[in-house]
Parts: structure tokens; sequence; C-alpha cells
């Protein structure tokens, strides 16, 4: 065994705990990236080496820069994200939602609802009264204009989570193009045979970023690189070329569908913030509207039948309170009163000015079943209570779901978190060892003098 | 063997505090507010079931509303026509009176006299209006009901209609607010109108006055009967009146049960939320500024 030998152990242990350095420093000075796993230096014994009768141990080398990633933690991260994601927009949209409905704020249709039905009750007592009259369509406008800007809230909802699609494809598109990016990287790399770490830190963090806005399946493929689509199938990325989602305006609603490379996906997209947006544009504002919608369209209707069934203040056969609504759908957008003359409530029964049978008709009618088998009344609570119950639920769901992400991030971290202490003490390892390496190598080369000095130069 | 724990404590710690923050919002809500429905989502059965209170109360005090001017308005006929009453009985002994076989020509002139203004003060009295509608007319309250005529038999016409109109003073609940004024003045069994007139007659051609004093008091007595609707009908607004307070007070009580903040409770579940957070910023605090390894290393 020579001292060279023992020289290029020495160097080569040098040179391995300057890489285990680096290692250590690259962790430190990440501590704080998010996204970022931890790497270790895999030390490892080098090839023993033979010399004449005697097997000689090859010193250390390092074979490789490990990142500690857990990747079923990352996927089941990613899952967890695309439902958090999407409950967070719904009940988010659903919040906004509940302010028109909420009667302690003063907004929501109680109050005007049993002051319309109330002031015929009022008439009643005194039928030729012209300041009850007149309250009866003060009372009626208040209503129509409580419906309008109730059914205005609902579309405008729908419009914000309309422009929502719109900015989510949006990044998504940019999400992908970047993933993309990444993978042609990562495949160049580790072709060259190179740590590809800290791309795939990038790319893992770009997919969570992804999973946040729609559903994501991972798929791996060669040369380490990760091809994504959609639960449903539809492709996001293939290796290092992404494929962008389109918008386009729906002929029918003019809200904007979802395109993946000349379909519609819109129905099929599942998760993240797009489904949640889309939930709450394509199904959940469309039923309070056909909800609200109904109740306009039955009211006004019962309404005016029942005004025409009586007398006026003139004698005449009484005619239509509300406009006639064309449809149920945007019956309470379009909800307005036809008259503005007192004299044509028909409160009378049978054309004699003292006659009230007709107003407590009138009146009565927030008792009668005549919206969908239930009084105007119950039916507008079940409205409300509807809204509350789908907010109420999807909230509580997202603060399970937000537990749930906190639970897997931790431990995400446990695994793959810096720790400065870790770091600190391996600092001191690979310090001394560097340190050790170094003074054998200078003991071998002070042995080295003595050798040539023994062999000196002799002056003749 | 050891388990690696997340070194990274502080999305924990901003999480905890953010929920104790939530916790300090909703209670700091209720107490506001003193209720504990901020928005449907809070209780959403809650919520529906508070509607459907809101809009009882609401028409509960509608129904009160009424039942009060209703009173007003029947008080008004009561007192007129106690006043009817007043009158009929002096008409009663100026006809007992009239009967005296003793009376000259202008004693009995000035009789008929007597009753002849007795007879304008019961049709200006059966006239009485009320909030600009006539009292006694049935259901035709804008037509005056009684005027007084020469050429009819009764002395009277009567230009209003035979209809009773009744009111809804609660749920299921209706009274009728007149007798119309044929009923009360022209009654088939007994026409007030109709035998004064005869008596003014009789006393005029001096001829059966002992007769038509007899009917016009028994007239009279159908007048009584006839009245008295009026006065059981108050009564009846009366009882209604407080049942309606009770009906108010119990909305009032169900709406509590559903609604109210448990002001005890939540300034104590804001307390404790006010130390919990405090501690946690302390603790985040303490963390925050706590060595590793490498500040020790030189």
């Amino acid at each position: 065994m020579s001292l060279g030998s023992s020289l290029s152990i020495a160097v080569q242990a040098m040179l391995t705990d300057q890489g285990a350095l680096a290692v250590t420093s690259n962790n430190i000075a990440n501590v704080n990236t998010p996204g970022y796993t931890r790497e270790v230096a895999n030390l490892e014994e080098a090839p023993p080496v033979r010399f004449g009768n005697q097997s000689y141990g090859g010193g250390v080398e390092l074979s490789g820069i490990q990142s500690i990633r857990d990747n079923i933690l990352q996927l089941r991260l990613n899952q967890e994200t695309q439902t958090q994601g999407k409950l967070n927009t719904f009940t988010n949209g659903m919040n906004q939602i509940q302010t028109v409905f909420n009667e302690d704020a003063g907004t929501g249709l109680q109050s005007l609802l049993s002051n319309f039905f109330n002031s015929f009750q009022t008439l009643a007592s005194d039928p030729t009264n012209s300041g009850d009259r007149q309250a009866i369509i003060g009372a009626a406008q208040s209503l129509a204009s409580g419906f309008n800007q109730t059914a205005t809230t609902l579309v405008q909802q729908q419009q914000n989570a309309d422009q929502g699609v719109v900015q989510t494809v949006q990044q998504i598109n940019q999400i992908t193009a970047q993933i993309a990016n990444l993978n042609g990287e990562i495949s160049t790399t580790a072709g060259a045979g190179l740590n590809t770490n800290s791309f795939e830190d990038q790319r893992d963090q770009l997919i969570t970023q992804l999973s946040g806005l729609i559903d994501v399946q991972t798929i791996p493929a060669n040369g380490n690189t990760v091809n994504l689509t959609t639960n449903n199938g539809a492709q996001l990325v293939v290796g290092n070329q992404s494929f962008n989602l389109q918008t386009g305006a729906n002929s029918t609603t003019s809200f904007q569908d979802v395109y993946a490379e000349g379909t519609d996906i819109t129905a099929s997209i599942q998760s993240g913030t797009l489904a949640g947006d889309l939930q709450l544009r394509d199904q959940e504002i469309p039923q309070i509207q056909n909800n609200l919608d109904t109740l306009a369209y039955n009211l006004e209707n019962s309404v005016n039948t029942q005004n025409a069934a009586g007398y006026d203040l003139n004698g005449s056969a009484g005619g239509s309170i509300f406009a006639a609504p064309a449809s149920v759908t945007g019956a309470a957008l379009n909800m307005s009163v036809s008259i503005t003359d007192p004299n044509l409530i028909a409160a009378s029964g049978d054309g004699t000015a003292g006659s009230n049978t007709n107003a407590t008709a009138l009146a009565n009618l927030q008792s009668q079943n005549i919206v969908s088998g239930q009084n105007p009344i119950a039916y507008y609570s079940g409205i409300v209570s509807q809204i509350g119950n789908d907010t109420e639920t999807a909230s509580s769901q997202l603060t399970g779901g937000n537990l749930l992400v906190q639970q897997l991030n931790d431990q995400i971290g446990a695994a793959s978190g810096v720790s400065l202490d870790e770091e600190g003490a391996n600092l001191i390892l690979y310090q001394n060892a560097y340190t050790a390496a170094s003074r054998v190598a200078s003991i071998v080369q002070s042995l080295y003098q003595t050798a040539i000095a023994m062999v000196g130069t002799t002056t003749g | 063997m050891f388990t690696r724990v997340n070194p990274n404590m502080v999305p924990d710690l901003v999480a905890e505090i953010a929920q104790t923050q939530q916790q300090l919002n909703q209670a700091d809500q209720e107490i506001a507010s003193g209720r504990t429905i901020n928005q449907p989502s809070d209780n959403p059965a809650g919520t529906a079931a508070l509607i459907l209170n809101h809009a009882a109360q609401s028409q509960a005090d509608t129904f009160q509303m009424n039942t009060s001017n209703l009173q007003d308005r029947l008080q008004t006929a009561d007192s007129a026509l106690n006043a009817a009453v007043t009158a009929v009985n002096q008409a009663i002994s100026l006809g007992v009176e009239a009967g005296n076989s003793d009376l000259s020509d202008s004693d009995r002139q000035a009789i008929v006299s007597q009753l002849s203004g007795i007879q304008q003060q019961l049709v200006s009295i059966g006239n009485t209006s009320y909030s600009g509608t006539y009292l006694f007319a049935g259901s035709a309250v804008e037509t005056q009901p009684f005027t007084l005529d020469a050429t009819a038999a009764a002395g009277v016409t009567y230009n209003g209609n035979n209809a009773t109109v009744s009111a809804e003073i609660n749920n299921g609940d209706s009274v009728a607010t007149n007798v119309p004024g044929s009923q009360l003045f022209l009654n088939s069994s007994g026409s007030l109108f109709g035998s004064l007139q005869r008596m003014i007659t009789a006393i005029q051609s001096n001829s059966g006055i002992a007769a038509a004093s007899t009917a016009f008091g028994a007239a009279a007595t159908e007048f009584d009967s006839q009245r008295v609707a009026y006065g059981s009908t108050l009564t009846q607004l009366q009882s209604t009146n407080t049942l309606l307070s009770a009906e108010q007070t119990q909305l009032s009580t169900q709406e509590n049960t559903i609604d109210a903040a448990d002001l005890a409770q939540a300034t104590s579940t804001f307390s404790q939320a006010s130390i919990s957070y405090q501690s946690l910023i302390e603790a985040e605090s303490e963390i925050l500024k706590l060595p590793n390894l490498l500040t020790y290393l030189q």
C-alpha cells in the first residue's frame, strides 16, 4: 500500500466532505424555501483495492445526493388540495349570496312579503280608506323591488363565478406551461446523469398549486418526467408539452364553457377552484334563481287572479296588480306593479263600496298553498334555509379539509423539512472529518519528505 | 429510533391563531347583536323558523291595529245609537201624553212638532259617519242612508243596502262590523221610523193615537234588541285584543328561544378565546426566538 494511495484516499475524503458540506449548506440556505425537500449526502465506502495479498479499503466516496421526498404523501396532499380549492371557492361564493337573504341585516324578503299581504288585511277593516289603498301599492312596489334586487345580485354572483372560470383557466395554462418546461429540464438533466432534485421540488410545488385549481391525475413517465391529466382524462401536460385549456361562450347561457383540445369538458371538471366556480355558476345559483322565480311567478298570478275576482272602488271588476309574468324564468328579475291608482284595488266582493271580502281573500293568500304546495312565506323560508344548509355543509367540510391539508403538510415537513439543528450537527461532523482528512494529507506529506530525505542527495 | 417531526412549526401556529380568531369573531358577533343567528348558515333550520315567526308577529301586529281601529268605529256607532234611545224614550212619553183626551188641537200640534223634531234627529243619527263613511248604510258606505221623505209611508227613504260586513280580527276569527240601517230603523218586526210616522199622523188626525203609541213602544223594543249587537261586538273586540297581546308575547318568547344569544356563555367564550389567542401569540413569539444549534456554533 503506497503513500500515494493514502494521500489520494485522504484527498478523496476531503473532496467528499466538501461535497457533503455543500449539501448541508444548500439545505441551510433553503430552510424557508417553500416546497424544498432536504437533501442527504450519501456516503459510501469506495470499492477495495487489492495490493499484493491484501485488500485495502478504498476510502469514502459521495455516491449521490438524495432528496428525501415522499411521493405518496405528495399525492395525498394534491388530492386534498383539489377538494380544498373547490370548497373554498364555493363557500366564499355562498357567503356572499347569503348576505341578500339575511333578515337580521335588513335584506331578505320576509318583511316585504308580510307587509304586502298584511296591507290588504288593514284595508279590509276600512275598505274605502284611500291611505290604506295607497299603502298597498307602496307595499307592492317595495316587494317587487326586493325581488328585482335579489335576482340582480344572483346574476352578479353568477357573473363573478364566470369571470373566476376565465381567470382560473389562464392560471392553469400558465402553470402547465411551467410544468412542461420543468419536465424538459429534468429529462435533459437526468439524461446527462445529473441531479434533478431542485427541478423536481419546483415541479411538485407547481403540481400542488395546479391541484388547487383543477382536478389533476399524476402519471409518472420515462425520464423521470410526469404527465398530467384531469380525472376524466383530458390532457394537461405530456412530457415537455403542455396543452392549453380554452374558454368559449355557451350559445344558450352566454357563460364561458371550458374546452380541452376542442372538446367541451365543462361538465366533467370535478375539483379545484374551477369546479367550485362552475358549481356555483351552473348548479347552485340557477337552482336558487328558479326557486325565487317560482315564488314570484305564483305570487303574481295568484294576486292578479284574486284581484280580478273582486270589484274596485269604481264598482268595476278588478284588474291585475302586477304586470303579468311572461314565464317562470325571469319572474323575479322582472316583477313590477302595473297600477298606480289606489281605487283599482278590488277590495269589494260585490261591487258595494263597504264590502271587504275580496280584500280579506287577498290578505289570506299568505297562508294559501299557492307556491308548489306551500304558502308563499313557508316557501320563502325553504329557499333561505336551503341556502344556509348548503353554505354550512360546504363550510364545515372545508374546515375538515383544511385540517387534513395541515396534517399532510406536517407529515411532509417531518420527512422533508430542513432542521437547522440537524444541519448544524452535520456541519460539525463534516467539518471534523474534513479537518481529520487534511491532517492525514499533511502527515503523508511529511512522510514523503522523510522518505525523500532518506534517499537524499549525496555530495560526492 | 425516533420519529422526526416537522421542524417548521410556524404554519401550525398560524392556523391555530386563525382558528382562535374565528372563535373570537363569532363570540363577538353574538354579543354585539344579541343573537345566535347572524346569517342563515349559523342555523339553517332556525333561520326558517325565525322567518315564520316574524311573519306571524307581523300578522298579529296588523290584527291588533285593525281591532283597535274597529273598536273606535263601533264605539262611535254605539254612542250614536245610545243617543237615539234617549230620543226614542222622549217620543214614547210624548205619545202617552198625546193620548190624553183633555188636549186641545194646538196642544196636539205642539206634540207633533216635537215628534217631528225627534224624527229629524233620528234621521241625523241614522246618517252618522266615521272617517268619511256612513255607519248605518249596510255596505253602501259612501251613500247617505236616510233622507226625509214626506211621500214615503215611513216618512224616510232608505238608500243604503241590507248587507252585513264582517272583518277578520284574528286567524280564523271574524266579527260583523255593522247592523244595516234598514234592520235597525225600518225593521219588519217593528219599524222605528214607520211607527213614529204612524204616531205623528195619528196625533195630527186625532185618531188611533193609543194604538199608534203601543206600536211605537214595540218598535222601540225591537230597535233596542237590534242595537245590542254593537255592544257585544265591542266586548268581543276587547277580548280579542287581549288574546292578541298574549299571542305576541308567546311569539316573542318563541323568537328568543330560537335566536337569542346566551350572553353569559358568549361572554365566557369570548374571554376564553381571548386568553387562548393571547397565549398563542406569546407562544409563537417565544418559539420564533428559540435558538438552534447553528447559533451556538462558532
